[in-house]
């Protein structure tokens, strides 16, 4: 008389239970380093196209600009609540624009002394923000400077600390081409 | 009894079958089906193809991501070097000129052997210079420099004083003009 059974050893299960651990292991490594990953991706992405927007348009304002004036401070993202204006500028077409830090970076657009445009630019809170002029070449030229994250340099202090994002940029550019 | 014995061992053979005796030493024998050499093989292949291609997935998106960030910051450096450009004199542009700027800290920490460069092109309009702003680093490893370019035209002042009058009766605004290539 024969006897068919099929069944799995002690040894064979405990070989699978480890080999499914090692391998449902990995994959959950791999999901979440891949999750986590495409985060910092996108926060990335986001922060670096709002940098890019902020210095296309503080270039622009500050070609424009008969008049500019700044606080020439060190205005930190988060600090304040009603925020700290750092810039202000007069247009040449006779509007006015000034930069605000308060939960971001904010540029409001007066006319004869009313808001008629606001805009934002997604700060890190922490994130330090300067605008400063100098004299070059006879020329007023002014800089703004976001300084790093610590998000994007993954916490380290002294990286944010150095990293600075400049926009260089000439003021009364345009004004001065037509004019000179 | 003889032919299921011989079946018994050509599946053996073929299967890994584990052939165990019952503790009486009875001539029953238990059949249990156990995995092949091809089977483990394919299994091997297709868990070495899926590492394989997360691997790939997550080096693409740290290298999408690094390149991204190289390339904000080579933008970045190539814009304010355009604005210094726009600081030279009229007089020290001469057509097929090229010089060297030097980097910012923070742009040589981001970018590998970074190089800046600006080049002064003719144009058909002599008050019209083309000015090109390269950026170029090293990606490392071997791989060949990748740069970015930024363009822009500076006119002459005197020929940008007709053209302020000129717009000023339009109605316009006028200045100067950049595209990113």
């Amino acid at each position: 008389m024969t006897c068919r059974r099929r069944g799995y050893t002690l040894i064979e299960m405990v070989v699978v239970a480890v080999l499914s651990a090692l391998v449902l292991g990995t994959a959950v490594a791999a999901t979440a380093l891949v999750v986590g990953m495409s985060g910092i991706v996108s926060r990335e992405v986001d922060s670096y196209h709002d940098l890019a927007r902020l210095a296309t348009v503080f270039r622009n304002d500050a070609h424009q600009a008969t008049k500019f004036t700044t606080a020439n401070i060190e205005a930190t993202v988060g600090s304040t609540a009603d925020g700290t204006i750092i810039s202000e500028m007069e247009l040449s077409d006779g509007k006015s624009v000034r930069y605000r830090v308060n939960d971001g970076l904010i540029r409001e657009v007066l006319q004869d002394g009313k808001l008629v445009a606001r805009d934002g630019f997604d700060l890190d809170h922490g994130q330090r923000v300067l605008v400063k002029t100098y004299k070059e070449n006879s020329q007023t030229v002014a800089s703004l400077i976001v300084f790093g994250s610590r998000i994007l340099d993954r916490g380290d202090e002294a990286a944010s600390q150095q990293q600075t994002w400049e926009v260089y940029t000439v003021v009364g550019r345009d004004r001065v081409l037509l004019n000179r | 009894m003889r032919t299921l014995n011989h079946l018994m061992q050509a599946d053996r053979t073929m299967r890994s079958i584990a052939y165990v005796p019952f503790a009486d030493n009875s001539k029953r024998f238990e059949l249990r089906s156990a995995t092949t050499v091809m089977e483990i093989i394919i299994s091997l292949f297709l868990l070495a193809t899926l590492a394989v291609l997360s691997g790939q997935i997550i080096a693409s998106v740290v290298q999408t991501r690094i390149e991204q960030r190289k390339r904000a910051w080579a933008l970045q450096e190539a814009g304010n070097a355009m604005e210094k450009a726009f600081l030279v004199p009229w007089a020290e542009l001469e057509p097929g000129q090229r010089r060297e700027w030097p980097c910012s800290e923070a742009a040589k920490r981001i970018l590998k052997d970074a190089r800046t460069t600006i080049l002064t092109e003719a144009t058909d309009d002599n008050n019209v210079r083309r000015l090109v702003v390269r950026v170029e680093w090293s990606p490392g490893r071997g791989q060949t420099t990748q740069q970015i370019q930024l363009v822009a035209f500076r006119h002459h002042p005197q020929r940008s004083e007709k053209v302020a009058v000129a717009t000023q009766m339009l109605g316009n605004d006028a200045g100067a003009s950049g595209n990113a290539e």
